[in-house]
């Protein structure tokens, strides 16, 4: 009986070891887990990692126009040309590459469109990516499956859809009406056709506060106050007309940020995000991050430098 | 610049030496990546931040058992550990490693205690109480060197014990009786200080067991006390710490190594001795109202200098 009970105690002692001296034995899985020390965030990754990937079918020692294989996320045909137009309600279904600009009329579908110095597509136009080493212009309607991108301008018409990222060089103008994930320029400017420039009434008579303001609570900063610290509301925080903060502005509820108020820093909602008429975050001379989770809406007028994000609806009003 | 020796006293001369207000901290075995400094700077946007800790990740895992061993404990404790506690709101841990803080505020606070091992337990709790926050940055990764011999490990484990145990003597009572910190956290940073204290009860409790049965006090060769002892033993497997660390590895996409799991076990009666040897540290240093002395963890290559007779410089 004890030789039995030491027995089954052995087996059953050495049983959960046997697995793992066998990874001793012979490794499987001993390597140091994946740390990529020159990973830096590119606000426009998508852009120029297809920039890389057409780069040798752009050299300029080749003939144009011609046809070839192209190996974009899957095999795909791409077509080389100086110069591309793309004809009303037309349906290609190759990757256009123009070595100077492409042209897309109306109502047409395109896979691809890069033009080395300028892509632009019309009304209703459908795309799955575009971009530019210039500038970027899509009408109003235009939808965009993946992403937009521009090494210098970019200018997006009302009512279109711009796909999980858009990015610029330069300044980006969307129009009223247009959906969105991601965009990035210096800066991201909200436009209503027609609007002129924002001229909001401010009150003088202003609070001012040095350092870092908290609220445990909902919050609302009055019209015109200057804040040289950060502003942060466990709740709903409202940045009243005219208003600056020099400092991030952070609400874990809803937060909306006043007509011409100026953010210098990031401005983060953990609900909705809202920047209305000629407000401002960030600053030319340094990329910041508006960013609210449930939603992002710019008003006419509203500008970030830097990054405008949402993980849910992203609208221009 | 000079001084005394131990990161305390290193930590101080930076603090006067900085002209900004954000201080990144890395310790020597650590190798930054570009990005890492936006990582960890992006914790200060929230004006309640004081400090910011980022991921641990040892880059010599294939070294030895050891080495494999302390890598699975790194998984769990980052994670899963930290970012568990950073996402209940509860007490994630500046380490001091990989991390930075304001240096304003812990100027404010006076410094870093110079007769403090661990600096970064006490900066943590010494934030909470006065109402600030850490932040925990998973995607702030760095690797390190985890020691390669049992001698350093214990060594470095020692030390971190002693440090523990004097910021719980400290800090405790503050703890108890703190108006920033919600019950939750109280709880949490409880457990937090006491961590180091309860493998010299669990080896107290074995002792116990161990001197009951030479006594003949424990009928362990009866069936049914036999069958209980290998269930707990099997159900070891249970405790937290492991699922921790098998979630982690899950997480991380590490397979394979979660066979070494069973193996902690053996790695816990090493750790739980060099803890215990580190709270025996720290009740002689309150006693004798004594200074500790800061013991340098031995990297590897330090080692190889050593066995070698000199430093290995190529022609």
């Amino acid at each position: 009986m004890f030789l039995l009970s030491m027995a089954i105690f052995i087996t059953l002692f050495a049983l959960p070891l046997v697995a793992g001296f066998l990874e001793i034995v012979h490794p499987n899985d001993d390597g140091r887990l994946a740390v990529d020390n020159d990973y830096m965030r590119d606000p426009r990754f998508f852009g120029n990692s297809f920039r890389a990937k057409i780069a040798s079918l752009l050299a300029t020692d080749q003939s144009v126009p011609r046809t070839q294989s192209f190996l974009g996320r899957t095999d795909e045909r791409a077509h080389v040309a100086r110069c591309i137009d793309v004809t009303a309600d037309a349906n290609v279904a190759e990757v256009l590459l123009a070595l100077d600009r492409i042209d897309i009329a109306d109502g047409a579908t395109v896979i691809d469109a890069f033009g080395k110095v300028a892509a632009t597509a019309g009304r209703n136009v459908r795309l799955r990516t575009i971009s530019s080493d210039g500038y970027v212009e899509l009408g109003d309607g235009t939808e965009v499956e993946r992403w937009v991108d521009a090494d210098d301008r970019l200018d997006v018409g009302r009512g279109c859809n711009l796909g999980v990222s858009a990015s610029a060089g330069a300044q980006a103008r969307i129009g009223s009406g247009t959906s969105f994930t991601r965009i990035f320029g210096n800066p991201v400017v909200a436009i209503r056709q027609g609007s002129d420039a924002i001229s909001e009434g401010i009150s003088p008579d202003f609070s001012a506060f040095d350092g870092n303001v908290i609220f445990e609570d909902d919050a609302e900063i009055e019209a015109g106050a200057a804040i040289a610290g950060s502003v942060k509301a466990h709740r709903r925080l409202t940045i009243g007309k005219g208003a600056t903060v020099a400092g991030n502005v952070i609400g874990r509820g809803d937060v909306i940020v006043g007509a011409a108020a100026r953010i210098d820093g990031h401005a983060f909602a953990e609900g909705s995000l809202q920047l209305d008429r000629g407000a401002r975050v960030g600053t030319p001379r340094a990329a910041k991050t508006a960013y609210g989770t449930t939603a992002l809406t710019l008003h006419d007028g509203a500008m970030v430098y830097g990054w405008a994000i949402t993980d849910g609806a992203g609208r221009i009003a | 610049m000079a001084g005394d020796r131990g990161k305390p006293n290193a930590m101080n001369i930076a603090l006067r030496v900085a002209s900004h207000d954000i201080v990144l901290v890395f310790d020597a075995d650590y190798t930054p990546g570009r990005g890492l400094l936006r990582e960890l700077a992006m914790g200060f946007v929230d004006p309640e931040v004081g400090a910011v800790m980022g991921r641990v990740v040892p880059r010599n895992t294939a070294t030895n058992l050891l080495t494999r061993l302390l890598s699975l404990e790194r998984s769990g404790g980052y994670q899963v550990d930290q970012q568990a506690r950073y996402n209940l709101d509860l007490m994630p841990q500046y380490g001091g490693t990989v991390g930075g803080f304001r240096r304003s505020l812990v100027s404010r606070l006076g410094g870093f205690d110079v007769d403090m091992l661990a600096e970064d337990t006490d900066l943590t709790l010494r934030l909470f109480l006065e109402g600030w926050k850490v932040v925990y940055a998973n995607r702030a990764e760095c690797y390190e060197e985890v020691p390669e011999t049992w001698d350093a490990r214990f060594t470095q484990l020692r030390r971190w014990s002693r440090g523990h145990n004097r910021a719980l003597y400290n800090n405790l009572l503050a703890v108890l009786q703190s108006k920033h910190l919600r019950f939750a956290q109280k709880v949490d940073g409880i457990l937090l200080l006491a961590v180091y204290i309860i493998p010299p009860i669990l080896l107290s409790g074995l002792a116990a067991n161990a001197l009951l049965f030479f006594m003949g006090a424990l009928p362990i060769w009866s069936p049914l006390a036999l069958t209980f002892f290998v269930i707990s033993y099997n159900a070891f497997g249970n405790f937290g710490p492991v699922y921790e660390i098998g979630a982690a590895e899950l997480l991380d996409d590490s397979n394979e190594r979660i066979h070494l799991l069973p193996y902690l076990f053996y790695l816990f009666l090493f750790n739980s001795w060099s803890v215990t040897s580190g709270v025996l540290d720290t009740v002689g240093d309150l006693i004798k109202d004594r200074s500790p002395f800061w013991e340098k963890t031995k990297r590897a290559a330090e080692i190889d200098i050593e066995t070698s007779g000199g430093p290995n410089v190529p022609a």
